[in-house]
């Protein structure tokens, strides 16, 4: 064996093993990133099933405090905006501002006895707190997925593969202060 | 001569690596262990505040170990002292995973989670439970029977009656029926504090190499691992582990929730 042809076996050695360590490091990139798209559906999930709820909840709402319009008209253009809502940043913005309309909601509940005692109200509510809950956990998975993207795709020499196949960073989700509380009527006074 | 004196230091630093990195590992595991409570032997009930007697203790472990048998669901209790000031939601979310509770695929685990100082309880439930045990059920289910009994400081008989309800709603969903019968033994638990040796010495360890360390080395070791300490960040979380030991009923499963279930204060 001459000894280019060994120089040339060393080259194509490293190359190959670089080649490889690329792919690995390629391939790991393109599975956090259909993670953060997994975690991202899975806060779409639960944005949507509260959306369905909201209507029912503003129905027995109506039916004991039918004067308090201007928040019924507040959760239901928060609920628009969040629906026609397209990136992610749009829509945790509107999806804070539904939290918020529906806090004073809740909020205003306090005002109305007879409502607080109604069994289907309170079914409601449990369900809307189970459900923000859900979000909320949601978009801590979702801020978890994120980072760990984030940081991986900025670590050499992923950054060059990274800008080589345009993979970009990625917003978190983030959530208006206050907002993180979850909406509750306090039943604990009512018999 | 100078050769050796490098070479020397050298193979010291190695040695010193190589035991700082074992200590520091040893250290990390100790703390991450340390936010959430390690399962007790009890598997199914698991009380840090020693307010379940064992006739509750019993007949939960008996009804959680029949259910596990005959469906793979694990309904778990756990009563703490207090929250310490953290959202019992994401407490009994965060606990719900570091635990594993449930089958790793399945997610078919329940938690009931009871915090006596706060007076606030909640049932979180895995995802596949989600529809044999929906939110507004568990609510009722513990507005109804567990909170009357907390109220009356009765947490034996309120724990016990939901348990078995919700025990019943999961073999419902499975198709199966429970004996409540089944008699299974209490393994006995007096090795409460062999958890805190190792870290003791782990301290002491680490102490002492960070001393050698600095009087011989310059500290040049213990900047390089707090530096790679940044350098990996926090790290992941754990995930479900499935290899938590629960005493003689076998580990938890590895199962997860998305923060199904409800909350309620007595």
């Amino acid at each position: 064996m001459s000894r280019g042809f060994k120089t040339l076996l060393i080259v194509i050695a490293v190359v190959v093993v670089l080649l490889l360590s690329l792919i690995g490091n390629y391939n790991k990139m393109v599975s956090l990133d259909q993670s953060v798209k997994q975690s991202e559906s899975d806060i779409d999930t639960q944005l949507q099933r509260r959306s369905d709820l909201i209507p029912n909840l503003i129905a027995s709402v109506k039916g004991y405090a039918s004067q308090e319009k201007d928040i019924f008209t507040a959760v239901a253009d928060a609920r628009t905006k969040l629906a026609g809502a397209q990136t992610i940043t749009a829509k945790a913005e509107a999806d804070n501002q539904v939290s918020g309309s529906l806090s004073r909601l809740l909020a205003v509940v306090e005002n109305y006895p007879n409502l607080k005692s109604d069994q289907n109200f309170r079914d409601l509510s449990v369900a809307l707190e189970g459900t923000e809950n859900r979000i909320n956990i949601a978009r801590k998975d979702y801020n978890n997925e994120v980072g760990n993207y984030n940081s991986t795709i900025k670590k050499f020499p992923n950054v060059i593969i990274a800008g080589i196949f345009r993979f970009e960073q990625k917003p978190y989700y983030k959530a208006a202060e206050g907002a993180k509380e979850v909406p509750k009527v306090d039943f604990s006074k009512v018999k | 001569m100078r050769r050796d004196r490098v070479l020397f230091y050298k193979n010291t630093s190695y040695v010193f690596l190589a035991l700082i990195l074992l200590v520091s590992l040893l250290f990390s595991t100790v703390n991450a262990e340390n936010q959430y409570p390690k399962p007790t032997e009890l598997k199914y009930i698991n009380d840090y505040t020693s307010t379940i007697d064992n006739n509750t203790k019993q007949y939960i472990v008996s009804v959680g170990k029949e259910l596990e048998d005959k469906t793979g669901a694990q309904e778990v209790v756990v009563v703490i002292d207090s929250l310490q000031g953290n959202d019992i939601a994401s407490y009994a979310n965060g606990l719900f995973r570091n635990w594993g509770i449930g089958q790793k695929d399945k997610n078919n685990g329940l938690l009931v989670l009871v915090s006596i100082k706060d007076r606030k309880y909640r049932v979180e439930v895995g995802t596949s439970l989600e529809g044999a045990v929906t939110d507004i059920y568990s609510a009722r289910v513990m507005d109804n029977i567990a909170k009357v009994r907390f109220k009356e400081g009765n947490y034996n008989a309120g724990i016990k009656e939901s348990y078995s309800i919700f025990a019943d709603s999961i073999a419902k969903e499975y198709k199966v029926k429970l004996d409540k019968n089944e008699k299974v033994n209490l393994p006995s638990q007096d090795n409460k504090s062999d958890n805190t040796v190792p870290s003791i010495i782990a301290l002491a360890l680490l102490a002492v190499f960070v001393i050698l360390d600095f009087s011989f080395n310059g500290g040049r070791i213990t900047f390089f691992i707090i530096t790679m300490f940044f350098w990996s960040g926090r790290g992941g979380r754990g995930g479900g582990n499935g290899n938590n030991s629960g005493g003689g009923f076998g580990g938890m499963g590895g199962g997860s929730s998305s923060g199904g279930g409800s909350s309620g204060s007595w």
